[in-house]
């Protein structure tokens, strides 16, 4: 590039053009980004994890629920269903799907 | 008009905040000019380039520990001031004043730049040359036009055009020579 007349004219027009430009002052708001800049991959993760953390700890109570609910005396869990108490917390623990099959193997068990 | 190195780039981006906030204010005055002409070659207005060059620069700051230096720090700040632009030229679809101002506020900025050339007999050649270069750029479409401004305009390679624009590097090898072939005859036109 530049040995032909034509594009050293246009490369010399779009630098000067560009070169003409003056930045405006950065924003204020320089200081607080570089004060918290993060890699976004590494925040991905952490979120991640958190979630992970969420599920597990979910899990961790249903379990504990769930053998509250069978230590009653039970081995159905439709039975102890009728506890408004449990079905909630059971319900808030488990999705639809999950809470039918847990059920539906419980009842099997009878 | 390389800049800053993309491994120093990296590196202050890792250290401690003030540091990262001086290598921030060197990228500002170093890319915002060069981000504006990218955005306005794209269809942006004068104004809109503006605000998106800004917008561009803050959000490649906020990311600034994604950045690999594998890669020109340039192309990766253009990525993200091309998606940019795209929303923006969406958004305002209809609205005629943002593909048709584009290039028309920029003429003030072309007389103001110094020349290399002293002299008035120079000055009145690249006055000539100025005027045939702005006529050429402003009849380009958007794609063409951002093609000649990174090479012509900032030095950029084929493949880091491609990169910038999301396009293949073999699209853009052909836009060039057709760029080049056009330029040619148009010169010719007018100059032979």
């Amino acid at each position: 590039m530049g040995e032909r007349r034509d594009e050293a004219a246009l490369a010399r027009f779009l630098k000067a053009r560009t070169a003409a430009r003056t930045p405006p002052e950065p924003p204020d708001a320089l200081r607080d980004i570089a004060m918290r800049a993060k890699p976004r991959a590494a925040a991905s993760r952490r979120e991640a994890a958190s979630a992970q953390d969420a599920a597990w700890a979910a899990a961790l109570a249903a379990c504990l629920i769930l053998s509250v609910a069978l230590g009653r005396g039970g081995v159905g869990l439709a039975r102890s269903l009728n506890d408004p108490a449990i079905a909630g917390a059971l319900r808030n623990a488990f999705s639809p799907s999950s809470l039918a099959a847990l059920d539906a193997a419980l009842r099997g068990g009878e | 008009m390389r800049g800053i190195p993309g491994n120093e780039i990296a590196l202050r981006a890792r250290l401690d905040g003030a540091v990262r906030e001086a290598l921030f204010r060197e990228l500002w005055t170093e890319y915002w000019p060069r981000l504006v002409s990218f955005l306005s070659a794209l269809g942006l207005g004068d104004e809109d380039s503006e605000d998106a060059a800004q917008d561009a620069l803050i959000k490649a700051f906020e990311r600034i520990l994604d950045y690999d230096p594998a890669r020109a720090f340039s192309t990766w700040l253009y990525a993200i001031g091309r998606n940019l632009a795209r929303d923006r030229i969406r958004k305002s679809a209809g609205r005629d004043s943002v593909l048709s101002g584009r290039g028309n506020g920029n003429r003030e900025l072309v007389d103001l730049a110094p020349s290399p050339f002293p002299g008035p007999e120079q000055s009145a050649l690249d006055a000539v040359d100025a005027a045939f270069a702005r006529r050429f750029i402003e009849r380009l479409d958007p794609r063409d036009r951002a093609i000649a401004e990174l090479f012509y305009g900032a030095d950029s390679g084929c493949a880091e055009i491609a990169r910038a624009l999301g396009a293949p590097t073999g699209t853009v090898k052909w836009r060039l020579s057709e760029i080049r072939r056009r330029l040619a005859a148009e010169w010719e036109a007018g100059h032979g």
